[in-house]
Parts: C-alpha cells; structure tokens; sequence
C-alpha cells in the first residue's frame, strides 16, 4: 500500500498552530474573534487567539513617546495595510515619519493621517473609522478620555471588526478601563519589554521581551569626527 | 397599464409652501399690481374665509398674516422639468402636462418596481417627500390615466374596458377644452364622457370639431397618442424661496433637504453621480454665501449630499438671513451599475464605503485635517515626505530608496539637547555618523551628522550634530 502523501502546510505547521481555528489542548482557550498576528512570536503566544485582536479595544501605556510603542505594532500595521484595510493615526504626538514607515512594511496609501482640533473630534473620528474602515486599525493618541468614551470606542471596534488602539500615559494603568487588552511597553537600556495589564480569558503572562536590536546604519562603530571625546 | 399619471393638484401652492415644514395661510394672486385677484389658496387660508376670487386686499383682511405669492409660470414650469427628471428614475420616458403634473411611460418599470400599485406608491411618496402632493393613476393610455389622476386618487387599471368603463363616469371638464366648448357641451344636456360617447360620432365631430373626438379616442387607446418625452438638462439647478428670512442653519437644511432629494433623483434617472455641488445662500440684498461641497466618490444619494452639508452648514457664520436656497450639480459622472466580476464588485464597494468615510471625516475636521504620507525623495529628513489629501483606494506609490535608519517619529522642530554623555539625558550614541548635506540649491541647505542614540531610560533617538558651528545637538527623531 503507498503511503499518504503529507501535504505540507504552506506556512509550516507553526502558522497552522496558531491560526485561531485551531485548538491544541494543553494551551490556554484561545479567545473568540479574529486576530493580526503581531509578528513577535513570544507575544502571539501571549495574547489571547495568538496576536492582536480585530473587533476590539487594545490600551497600550507608556511614559513617553517613542519608547517601542508603534515597534510593537508595526508588523501588524504592515499586514493590515497590505490586505487593503486603513490604518487611521489620529492626533499623534509627532509626526509620523513616511520614509521609516515605509521601510517597516507599511502600505502609506492605506494609511491616514488625522489631525483633529482637541479631544472630542479626535474621538468622533475613531469612533467613524473604527465602525466603517471594515477591519482596519484606529491609533489613537488620546490621553484624557473617560470610562464611556472607551467604552464608545470598544464598541465601534466590535462593530467594525477593527484593531482600536489607544495610547496612553503609564499612569493610567492603575484606573480601571474596559478596553479588551491593556499592556504598558516598558522601556529599559538594550532593549523594552511588553507587560500585558489585562487580557481576557487568561492570566497575565510574564513581561515579553521586544527586540532590542540597533537600527541598521550605514557606518558601524560610531566616530565623531571632530576629536571631541564622547561619553558612550 | 402602462402609463403612470401624477397629478399635482396643487402644484402651484406646493410650490411656494415646501420651503418649510409648516403650513401657514398662502395664496396665489395674478393680474396688475395693486389689482391682483387670488387664483388659489391652501387649507389654512380657506378655514380663515380666503376664496379664490377674492381681491388681495379682501383676502388681507380675512387672514392679516396671509403670505401671497403672484403666478410665476417661468419659475412653475422649470420646477415641473426638476421634478420630470426627479421622475426619471422610475422611466426613460417622462412627459410634462404644463402645470399640472408629469405622465411617465412605466410599461419597462412594472417588473422593476414591483407592480403597479406599488410603483404608483412609490411615485406619490416620493413626490410627497419633495413636498408636493400628487394623485397617481395607472392605465393602458396615456391620457386616459391623465383624466383619471386629475379626479381619482390611486386608480390603477390594466385592461381597455376597465378602463371604458371608468373613463365614461368621469364629467367633462377632465377634457382640455375651451370653456365656450364646455358652455356648448353642457347645453345639449352632456356631462360626462359617457354622454359624449352615446352620441353619433359623424353628428358630434360636425357639431364640436374633430379635436374633441380624438382626444377621446387617445384616451380609450382608439387611436395612438403622440407624446413629446422631457428631455432632461445635464446639470441640476433648483432654488426654494424661503417665506420668511431665516438666520438659523438648522432651519435650512429642510428646504435644501428637498433641492437635493431631486438632484439624487435626477442622478439615479441618468445612472450617474455627482462628486460636488454648490448651494448657494442668497440674503436677499445682492449677497450670497455659497458652500461647495465636494465627495470623495461620485454618488447619488440624498442623504449622503444632506449629511456632507449640514457639517458644513455648522461650522458656517451666516453674514445675513437667507430668503433663498439653490442646489446647483454639473459634471455628471456615470455610476455604473455594479455588474462584472465579484472581485471588482467587492473592491467598487469598499472604495464607496471608504469615500463616505474620507467625506465625513473631511466635513467635520476640515481639508488639513485628513490627509495620507507619501516619500519624497530628498536627503534631507524633514523633506523627506509630505501629505497629499486622502482618497479612496489603493494607490501606486513610486519607488523610493530605502534610507539607513530612519526614526517612525519625526520631531517637527528639532529639540536641542546637550552633547552626548553630557547633561542630564546622559546619551549614548550606538550608530553613525551619516553625513546629510544638501540642500543649497533651494536655500534651505542642512549639514548634519546624524547618529542613533539611547537614552538613560532606553529610549532609541536620532542625533544630529550641526557640522557648522556651533556644532549644536539635537534630536530630530524617535524610533519608537
């Protein structure tokens, strides 16, 4: 009798593991809704349903800008933007910039930028692109919002299959809040980590580590050319 | 029954009344100045004793706040063209009856819509929505469902001797005749089409002319009518006058509601879209203020153009009160029905979504405020990218070098900080130099080595160090 031939799975069975449909036994349940794999296995293995959700609230806190925040969710952005969804910024704190973006994946003519005049358009503006991007993603830099308009917000990305993401201060991580996922990027010399505050249908797991690895440059070890002795 | 007629029997009160929602005392006046005579008037005013025939100032003095308006047939007869190519959607062929309604060929839309009754709702409600009340009637002739919509409310008829049988209870006057006619007719003891159809038809032909006879034929489908179709205009102008003068944003959206559910039905008559119109205000004192709206996709619907309107309307300061609103649309663009392939069916339907998005978006936060990134390519980082308004869809994006690293927080204006290893921040550099010069030929030159940096808590920044003095530092990115 021949042997059955084995298809291999075109991905490895790794993708196939994760694929949120599949359910392995001794891993913790998967959630419910689908997910963007986040590109860092360590965290796929962390989030509920393996990356992160669409159809739902994520809070991600830092203490400054520019601490790992938008390194956490760059692949993601990636495979959302070259699926064809939009990617909405709205009111970030800096510019973001389209040379680097582009260099990490991102589709720039599915992303858009918003820059709303204070907090209430800002949130209006999510709350439309969230219902009506059909799956996208909604970055929101909103520090001061309350309980109801997260909720608003959670519920506009139930609507609309999205990924809703909003950054806020690390010092909101004491107060309660409904989004679905909360972590805080912490930042640390040689490289940040990711700790998840809350996620459902599991425990917290451990910190996760992000990769901490120097940008590639043009010129490796770094030589002022001027004599003056630096203090690295 | 394969004509629709819609009887307006009203029109010309309806006209004047749509503006607002309310209905106050109104009549209509012709003849010379400081002589006019009421040719009509509405519920309002008839409960206050107003009559036609009266004399303005009788009619004033029954009901002080009655709002007169003269006989304007130019206006009359260019808002019965709007509404023949608002009707248009339901037909390809639409004729007019001066002052008096529309007569649509339906035979092609019975299938379509429905079925007779329901096409004849749908024709009346819609008409009633732009504020004009209409009789509807179905029949196998043209002018035969005429005569009937101009006695009967929602007849609908499908064979010849329903429609005989209908047609020979109805009383003379649903005839264009002239009034001696009618005066003659009446003498010989006739008063319905009946009566006129029991008599000889050599005796009657010599007695009242050939004319009188055929229009009765037409009617009976004994003999074919020549019908002159509308054809409509490629742009959409229509204008409401406004009772009184009105300061409040709000209150206009009622009337230009109405303007623009014609102009979308205008659209969906030539299955084509518009992706801008105009309104313009007019304060009555040789002022206008105009706002032009502009949608992201070509589209056809009302409700979508009122929705793009009223955030423009709320952030707008009206210099004076309006007394008139106009829609004004050119540029039609056809919508093509969504047919082909599902892939292209899908993605047209996103793109729409996506348009009624980016619209939204734009109506309330303003043009600056929504836009997308694109590269450029130029050395130096701040003009490294720019913004281009957004539109929907995928667009091609021209090939741009991938630079060395590049931090995804650009700072808007570079931050001066102390040199590494110095001050409070304590930096450290980890990457460069690159050397970025250019930039002499437009007068904004930079001259620069930029490094990658940390700082005490970890956070990964771009340096630069100014090659000319005094050789400053600073942060011109994060890489987040």
């Amino acid at each position: 009798m021949a042997p059955q031939a084995v298809i291999p799975a075109p991905g490895g069975l790794e993708q196939v593991l994760r694929h949120p449909a599949v359910w392995r036994g001794r891993a913790p349940s998967r959630g419910g809704g689908p997910v963007v794999a986040s590109g860092n296995e360590a965290l796929d293995e962390a989030l509920p349903g393996g990356g992160w959700p669409l159809g739902g609230l994520t809070e991600i806190l830092g203490t400054a800008d520019g601490v790992g925040e938008l390194e956490v969710l760059m692949p993601a952005l990636a495979t959302l933007t070259r699926a064809g969804r939009l990617v909405a910024w709205i009111a970030p704190p800096h510019i973001p910039y389209a040379p680097a973006l582009e260099a990490s994946g991102l589709e720039l003519s599915r992303m858009l930028w918003l820059r709303p005049q204070g907090t209430v358009d800002a949130l209006w503006a999510a709350e439309q692109v969230l219902a009506a991007a059909g799956g996208g993603a909604v970055l929101l830099w909103a520090d001061e919002v309350g309980d109801r308009q997260l909720r608003r917000l959670q519920l506009a990305a139930e609507r609309g299959g999205a990924l809703g993401v909003v950054f806020r201060h690390a010092g909101r991580a004491v107060q309660p809040s409904p989004a679905m996922l909360r972590a805080e990027v912490m930042v640390r010399p040689g490289g940040g980590a990711l700790r998840i505050i809350k996620c459902r249908a599991r425990p917290p797991a451990a910190p996760i580590p992000l990769c901490g690895a120097v940008p590639e440059g043009p010129t490796s070890p770094p030589r002022p050319r001027d004599g003056r002795r630096s203090g690295y | 029954m394969r004509w629709l007629a819609a009887y307006l029997p009203a029109f010309v009160l309806d006209l004047h009344g749509r503006a607002v929602p309310t209905v106050a005392p109104l009549a209509v006046v012709e003849g010379m100045a400081g002589r006019e005579v009421l040719t009509d008037c509405n519920e309002a005013a008839a409960v206050r004793g107003v009559r036609p025939g009266m004399s303005r100032d009788t009619a004033y003095a029954l009901a002080p706040e009655l709002q007169v308006v003269p006989r304007d047939e130019a206006a009359e007869a260019a808002a019965l063209r709007n509404l023949a190519a608002w009707a248009g959607q339901f037909t390809d062929v639409v004729s007019i009856e001066p002052g008096q309604g529309l007569i649509l060929e339906s035979g092609r839309s019975l299938r379509l819509f429905g079925g007779g009754r329901r096409l004849g709702r749908l024709v009346r409600q819609g008409l009633a929505s732009l504020g004009f009340d209409a009789r509807v009637a179905l029949a196998p002739t043209a002018r035969g469902s005429w005569w009937l919509a101009s006695r009967l409310r929602g007849t609908c008829i499908a064979d010849r001797e329903t429609l005989r049988r209908r047609l020979e209870g109805l009383p003379l006057t649903v005839m264009a005749l002239p009034p001696r006619m009618l005066v003659d007719l009446r003498a010989l003891g006739l008063s319905t089409l009946g009566d006129l159809e029991a008599l000889p038809r050599d005796g009657l032909a010599r007695r009242v002319g050939a004319g009188v006879l055929r229009q009765l034929d037409e009617a009976l489908g004994r003999c074919p009518e020549a019908r002159r179709p509308h054809v409509p205009s490629p742009r959409f102008h229509g204008h409401l006058d406004l009772p009184a003068p009105v300061l409040d944003q709000q209150a206009l959206l009622f009337p230009l509601r109405r303007l623009l559910w014609e102009l979308a039905g205008m659209l969906r008559g030539r299955s084509a879209g518009v992706s801008r119109f105009r309104v313009s205000l007019d304060h009555g004192d040789g002022r206008a203020t105009s706002v032009d709206v502009g949608l992201a996709t070509a589209d056809d619907d009302g409700e979508r153009f009122l929705e793009l309107l009223r955030h423009r309307l709320e952030r707008l300061e009206l210099p004076a009160p309006v007394e008139r609103v106009a829609v004004d649309a050119a540029g039609l663009r056809p919508m093509a029905p969504i047919t082909g392939d599902l892939f292209d069916a899908a993605r047209a339907r996103d793109e729409r979504r996506e348009g009624v998005l980016l619209d939204r978006l734009v109506a309330r936060l303003g043009d600056a405020a929504v836009c997308r990134l694109v590269p450029v390519p130029d050395h130096r980082p701040e003009r490294a990218w720019r913004t281009v308004p957004a539109a929907p869809g995928r667009r091609d994006v021209s090939e741009v070098p991938v630079h060395p690293p590049r931090p995804r927080w650009l700072l808007t204006d570079p931050r001066p900080v102390a040199p590494p290893g110095e001050g409070r921040e304590a930096l450290r550099l980890l990457r460069g130099p690159e050397r970025i010069e250019g930039g002499w030929w437009d007068g904004d030159d930079v001259n620069r080595d930029y490094y990658v940096a940390e700082d005490r808590d970890g956070r990964r920044l771009w340096l630069f160090r100014e090659r000319r003095p005094p050789h400053g530092w600073y942060v011109h990115g994060l890489f987040g």
